[in-house]
């Protein structure tokens, strides 16, 4: 019934036994450190709170790091599989040019990934640079939907200068066709996000993120910056349910999301309708 | 010693393992002693009740009950050991109250359970897939 906009797949058993090397890749690049889990644990965790389906987000750190937090090849693999349970986007290094554009447009047309996911201080690219632009218009020209990592990271390696929210507010006005997430509600720079949100209809947000507590605790925080009435009368259309999983148990974000004082046809929104718009599904 | 897997599907509740463990004690090939069924877990827990499946919820929601879940938990922080935010302080303390193994005696190759027992892995923060060792000591 319900839909989740970000998973990341990276630590399903069903990946670490085939390349277990994904376990060093995952602590060392991700800075993440869980036990592997069978996709049934995933599916376990989505069957919990009616989550009917999930999108399923790799990040391409080849040319930053060296890996692919998987590589979109696995995240098909992992879909192909369950397709009424997942949707999968594909990730790009847009400082690989022509090669990244190549990537996309076969990630598209062959393995059937949805959409895209950045992450500009982990792929160590400039958001708003020339080869993004080029990117974003790939995507926009293929009806990709693209989720931005935005806001806070703990890897250190490069700044976090480029997870910053309102410098892609030039993006989503130059490609007013693309719809683009500011994942994570852009913590800290929570007003920052909905500004851009606000401005540009082709803009979503997605609710994932613990970095001011749990789930709970997160949310109160979200919230105590951003009142409840205004999520309701600005971004019932705009926000959407986002786990992070397995940084996160969905069911825990589920509970918290779902214990928000909203109307009720705006808490659907968030949980259902916004995706499928985002999507390209409604 | 024997591993056994077992998979829950909800954040708390108590699953009957006793199959499982009969068929690990037989594999030891021991006919008398005493046997001892571990979690590795820490927020999961071994125990004995009866097999009554109202009495699994009730012992489900007496630990849900007993340790609040939103409460201002220490162990609530970012966990560099995970690279994630530790959120579970209350899966950790139910596990703790029940405890994470029990020991059962061996008779003539038989678990020796009274009639209204059952082994139950308890889980307090699933659903996961959880690993447990059957130890037996004896002749």
């Amino acid at each position: 019934m319900w839909f989740d906009v970000h998973v990341h797949p990276l630590l399903l058993k069903e990946l670490t036994d085939k390349r277990p090397q994904l376990l060093r890749e995952a602590d060392e690049i991700f800075d993440l450190r869980t036990s592997p889990q069978p996709l049934t644990t995933l599916l376990g965790e989505m069957d919990l709170c009616d989550i009917e389906r999930a999108v399923l987000l790799p990040v391409n750190c080849e040319r930053s790091h060296g890996s692919k937090l998987p590589s979109n090849e696995e995240v098909a693999e992992i879909v192909g599989q369950n397709k009424d349970r997942f949707l999968g986007f594909a990730s790009v290094d847009p400082n690989m040019g022509e090669a990244a554009l190549k990537e996309l447009r076969r990630s598209h047309d062959q393995l059937g990934l949805r959409g895209l996911k950045l992450n500009p201080a982990l792929q160590n690219f400039d958001p708003t640079s020339p080869p993004a632009l080029e990117i974003y218009a790939e995507a926009e020209r293929l009806e990709m939907p693209v989720l931005i990592h935005t806001g806070m990271t703990f890897s250190k390696r490069f700044s976090i200068d480029y997870n910053h929210p309102l410098p892609l507010d030039s993006v989503a006005r130059k490609h007013p066709k693309l719809s683009i997430c500011l994942a994570h509600i852009g913590w800290p720079w929570l007003w920052d996000t909905v500004t851009v949100a606000m401005r540009n209809p082709n803009v979503y947000v997605d609710t994932s993120g613990t970095f001011a507590g749990t789930p709970m605790e997160n949310i109160r925080q979200v919230t105590s910056v951003i009142p409840v009435r205004m999520i309701e009368n600005a971004l019932a259309d705009k926000l959407m349910f986002g786990s992070d999983y397995p940084r996160i148990e969905i069911s825990k974000m589920f509970a918290a999301i779902s214990s928000l004082p909203l109307r009720r046809e705006a808490l659907e929104a968030i949980l259902r309708q916004n995706a499928l718009a985002f999507l390209g599904e409604d | 010693m024997e591993r056994i897997f077992v998979k829950s599907q909800k954040a708390t509740e108590l699953i009957r393992i006793t199959d499982q463990v009969k068929r690990a004690v037989e594999m030891s090939g021991l006919k008398n002693g005493i046997i001892n069924v571990f979690t590795l877990h820490t927020t999961t827990a071994i125990t004995i009740n009866e097999n009554d499946p109202s009495l699994e919820e009730d012992i489900a929601r007496f630990m849900l009950n007993v340790v609040p879940e939103d409460d201002s938990y220490g162990h609530h922080r970012f966990y560099r050991r995970d690279g994630r935010m530790a959120v579970n302080a209350y899966s950790h303390i139910r596990a703790s109250l029940l405890g994470a193994n029990v020991t059962l005696p061996l008779q003539d190759g038989k678990v020796v359970l009274g009639a209204r027992q059952n082994i139950y892995l308890v889980e307090l923060d699933g659903p996961q897939v959880r690993g447990l060792t059957v130890q037996v000591l004896g002749e």
